[in-house]
């Protein structure tokens, strides 16, 4: 250890390599405090990313698992009305039909349908194909008035048919649902970046 | 100056401004020096010194106060200059010791200074591999403990002492082949 550190003459050399080297340039630690600001800006900028996303999927996510909200078409139409006049008035107030929602369901009593009558069989005559043309003519007669009163028949019966409901109301609804989903999500992704903030 | 570089280390901790200037006004020279040692190119040198303190500042938390604040920075340029050397210079040959039998040759007891001796030590250093040069230079240039240059090369003092002895060997054997 002696002999390493009394070499005297190895200890002049490295200093005199030493001193050859060019002291560190001017500006030099400027330039690194200003790299050192843009990485942090970007450390910022990296560190919100990802909480911005997360929370973007977890909204997408959120809007198309969540079953839609399953309504009676004939209830869907009468909820709609009052929706479109609150929209247009600003004023908040309950339907009669959100209020019927309330109430206890109600059995539908079923429609009694007119019990149709039986149809008379057709009897093919035996008889000789020799008949005057006259009396044929009177013969079809009542065929043809059987037609036109099985044709005038429906219109008398209580038929059932399915209401259809109205295409726009029901976007409306849809786009009713859609914003607010979309509040709900804008608040919570609000809610996420307010606690990221430090 | 303990107090003064705790107070710094504080600062660097608290992210602020001024403090990273002063680390750079009181350590760059050092840490330039030594990452010049590894790398001669000013623009590459310029690159790694910025690396280091980049690497010092995200890292401040995790120095325990083991070394002193400047000899932990010089850890990181030692570390930072020889990662950068092999990605960039892989084929450069140096004077090593293959050939064995270092360890039984005997350095001369030099005890007074000789011109020819120096200049010719001098020459026989840029033959050696940038560690070693970084070890003989912080051991006879900055003085540095077997200890310190043991944390700076991630090493332990005893092999430190074992490797400055045996590049001393080394760089008596070169200056014969002159």
């Amino acid at each position: 250890m002696n002999d390493l550190k009394n070499d005297i003459n190895l200890r002049e050399a490295v200093s005199r390599r030493e001193q050859q080297l060019p002291p560190s340039p001017e500006g030099l630690n400027e330039k690194v405090m200003g790299s050192l600001k843009e990485q942090k800006a970007v450390s910022k900028r990296l560190k919100l990313w990802p909480l911005v996303a997360a929370a973007c999927v977890a909204g997408f996510v959120a809007i198309y698992l969540v079953p839609p909200r399953t309504v009676d078409p004939g209830q869907q139409l009468a909820l709609e009305e009052p929706v479109v006049k609150e929209q247009q008035t600003g004023s908040i107030a309950i339907s009669p039909a959100l209020e019927a929602l309330d109430e206890e369901p109600v059995a539908v009593e079923p429609s009694v349908k007119p019990e149709k009558a039986p149809r008379q069989k057709r009897v093919v005559s035996q008889e000789p194909a020799e008949v005057p043309s006259a009396p044929k003519a009177l013969a079809q007669e009542p065929l043809l008035a059987e037609a036109e009163s099985a044709q005038e028949e429906p219109e008398q019966e209580d038929v059932y048919q399915p209401k259809q409901p109205d295409l726009y109301l029901l976007a409306v609804a849809e786009a009713q649902d859609i914003r607010s989903r979309g509040e709900q999500l804008y608040q919570e992704v609000n809610q996420i970046i307010m606690n990221a903030k430090p | 100056m303990e107090k003064e570089t705790d107070i710094l280390i504080n600062d660097l901790l608290g992210q602020k401004p001024a403090a990273c200037q002063q680390l750079l006004t009181d350590y760059g020279p050092e840490v330039f020096r030594m990452v010049q040692r590894f790398v001669s190119q000013r623009e590459d040198a310029e690159e790694v010194y910025q690396d280091v303190f980049v690497k010092a500042l995200r890292g401040i938390r995790t120095y325990n106060r083991q070394a002193s604040l400047g000899t932990w920075l010089s850890r990181i340029a030692y570390h930072e200059s020889l990662n950068y050397l092999r990605r960039r210079k892989p084929n450069l040959v140096y004077m090593e010791d293959h050939a064995g039998g270092i360890d039984a040759l005997e350095a001369p007891e030099e005890t007074s200074l000789d011109e020819q001796t120096v200049a010719q030590l001098e020459r026989a250093l840029a033959l050696l591999p940038p560690h070693e040069q970084a070890i003989i230079s912080m051991f006879y240039y900055e003085d540095r403990s077997l200890a310190d240059i043991a944390y700076i090369t991630d090493s332990i003092p005893s092999t430190v002492g074992s490797q400055l002895s045996r590049i001393r060997k080394k760089l008596y054997r070169i200056i014969k082949t002159f």
